[in-house]
């Protein structure tokens, strides 16, 4: 793997897969800032059930960024072990970039 | 909107300002979600990830699976921010109900309705577990925020004036429907251009795709459910990019995306003429440049050797054949065939058929609206069954060159001798010894390497490859935008060394291709269409 393309920039994705679950942690909860709207009757409950069902999708896009983020770390990890992408120039793919 | 809310002006009061607000605040959110989305797109294709996947698999495929099913799955980023969307189009439809009453919005909405192309968005959640996942979401998202575009300004004419004009909304409907595919279009280019700077990752990525897609399958069962019904040939371990564009163009059978139509193919108005025959290769590509909608007139004369007048850009769908006719009376023909046209992934009536579904159709292996169109057009133009025939195409032209080249059916009709292809993946497609090709591919063009293989020269084809990136002339265009490599002025001017080259590959080729080009005594008469889907 030649110069900026090795263990350091599959470092660099796994902290921005953890930054853009951050990102939409932060979704979340304007999204359930929503649902205190003064709003009342049938068609307002229908309307907060539905934010509910998008606050836990968002909640569940939050969790899978921080599972891919530990998923990259991990395997940013295991490419470092095999000492193949540690200097620019080796290793199996060398030149290929 | 799909009536699941339903919002009723009655005995409950609301301040609409209020629900105004909050539509606001989810607009700002889908937004957000919208740009994690993107971004999340970005970390998938990253060259780091997808080159190192194959070094340590254990860990490589799980990140690519979970960053996958962020693009890919039912939870993905994308679909979720269009559902945001939505929910800001119910509050808002639901303050103007309280603003204007129930009947002017039921007016709004069938206006919103048709702008948002709302099959699509109910289309969408069901093709997200497909291989086109990530398309389907981006037009669900775009078609989304035209519909919200929309309501906002019917709020706004109705704060401004106490009422809807609907005669203003439905233009403004229009423009934002219009404007989903650009908006599409835009997407898939900026994602190219990540891809147009490393073309070799390209031909890796489509090369091992199906690979990750079968191990992705094995860990999201609905994924793999998805694929083994809709295309399962994917799935088989000996599956490449034939396959890989089988898959999309599968999801045809249950959406607008990639869906095949008929294509109908009518004489079109005469416009740069030549004069004579072409002298070599780069007049042929010349002559199909001339075809492509993005041509722009190059040098003083406005085309190679100064064959045909100066002409501007030609209505989207254009195919030529130039019929050649030599001393001895002895005709032979040549089709020129234009590249992509339209990248939209919803084929529509009175579209170009060089279209997204036309690449992958022909990727794959399957008939195409554009070679219908060109086998049209020569039934037409009455071209002879022992009469020469070269096929000449860029891009996407030079795949349906080459696929009809390879097809026994057509080939039983036409005496196809020649093909000329420039920046076309080719490499898959087994055109019989018995054509000869020419195959003019630059190493820094992304689009030869979308086949996913090495181009490979044999006794009937002959490849020349070209760094453009090296040459002076074109080193500071390549290096703002890759896809320079690709373009009409790099493949002439390669064009051009060809025709002056003294390779004995590529003088045989010119020579045996001497009944299609100028020669004392000859002339040409042009024949023009336009096809468009139907």
């Amino acid at each position: 793997m030649a110069a900026g393309l090795g263990d350091e920039r599959l470092g660099e994705l796994a902290r921005e897969a953890a930054r853009t679950g951050a990102r939409v942690r932060e979704v979340h909860a304007r999204l359930a800032g929503v649902a205190g709207v003064e709003w009342d009757g049938a068609s307002a409950a229908a309307f907060r059930s539905r934010l509910e069902e998008l606050a836990r999708g968002a909640a569940a896009v939050a969790a899978a960024c921080e599972e891919a983020a530990g998923r990259l770390a991990a395997h940013r990890d295991a490419v470092v072990a095999l000492g193949v992408a540690t200097a620019p120039g080796a290793g199996p793919l060398a030149g290929a970039v | 909107m799909n009536g699941a809310l339903d919002v009723s002006a009655g005995a409950v009061a609301v301040d609409p300002d209020v629900l105004d607000a909050a539509a606001g605040v989810l607009a700002g959110a889908a937004a957000d979600v919208a740009a994690c989305g993107t971004d999340l797109a970005g970390l998938a294709l990253d060259p780091a990830l997808l080159v190192s996947v194959p070094l340590a698999p254990a860990t490589g495929l799980p990140a690519a699976r979970a960053l996958g099913e962020l693009l890919l799955g039912p939870g993905a980023a994308a679909p979720l921010a269009a559902r945001v969307l939505l929910l800001a189009g119910l509050l808002r439809t639901a303050s103007l109900r309280y603003r204007v009453g129930e009947e002017t919005v039921a007016a709004v909405v069938q206006v919103a309705r048709r702008a948002a192309a709302e099959v699509v968005v109910e289309a969408a959640p069901a093709l997200v577990a497909g291989a086109a996942g990530v398309l389907a979401a981006d037009v669900a998202l775009r078609t989304a925020q035209a519909q919200d575009v929309v309501l906002v300004r019917a709020l706004a004419q109705v704060a401004a004036t106490g009422a809807v004009d609907l005669e203003a909304l439905a233009v403004i409907a229009a423009e934002e429907h219009g404007a989903v595919d650009d908006r599409v279009r835009a997407d898939v280019q900026r994602a190219g251009l990540l891809l147009a700077r490393h073309p070799w990752l390209v031909q890796e990525a489509v090369a091992t795709a199906p690979a990750v897609l079968r191990a992705a399958s094995v860990q999201v069962p609905v994924l793999g459910a998805g694929l083994t019904v809709l295309a399962p040939q994917v799935l088989r371990p000996d599956a490449g990019a034939t396959e890989l564009a089988g898959a999309f163009t599968a999801l045809g059978a249950l959406g607008p995306l990639f869906r095949e139509t008929p294509v109908r193919v009518v004489p079109a108005a005469p416009r740069a003429v030549p004069t004579r025959p072409p002298r070599g290769i780069a007049e042929v590509l010349d002559g199909v440049a001339h075809q492509s909608t993005g041509f722009a007139p190059h040098g003083r004369a406005g085309s190679v050797g100064d064959r045909m007048p100066p002409a501007g850009t030609p209505e989207p769908g254009t195919v030529r054949l130039e019929r050649v006719t030599g001393a001895d009376g002895r005709r032979a023909w040549i089709v020129e065939v234009p590249g992509t046209q339209d990248w939209t992934p919803l084929p529509s009536a009175g579209g170009t058929p060089m279209d997204l579904t036309t690449n992958l159709r022909a990727v794959a292996g399957e008939p195409t609206a554009t070679a219908a169109a060109v086998a049209e057009a020569m039934r037409r133009a009455g071209v002879g069954a022992g009469e020469p025939v070269m096929l000449a195409g860029h891009s996407q032209g030079g795949l349906t060159a080459a696929s009809l080249a390879a097809d026994e059916a057509f080939r039983a009709r036409y005496l196809v001798t020649h093909v000329v292809t420039a920046g076309s993946p080719v490499d898959g497609i087994e055109v019989p010894a018995e054509v000869r090709v020419l195959s003019l591919e630059h190493t820094g063009d992304v689009v030869p390497a979308l086949d996913g293989r090495a181009a490979q020269a044999s006794a009937w084809r002959t490849v020349v490859r070209r760094d453009v990136g090296e040459d002076p002339d074109f080193a500071a265009d390549v290096a703002r935008d890759p896809l320079t490599s690709h373009g009409w002025r790099t493949y002439l001017d390669t064009a051009a060394l060809v025709d002056a080259s003294t390779d004995e590959a590529l003088v045989s080729y010119r020579s045996s291709a001497a009944a299609f080009l100028d020669a004392p005594g000859a002339r040409v008469d042009v024949f023009d269409y336009r096809a468009e889907r139907s």
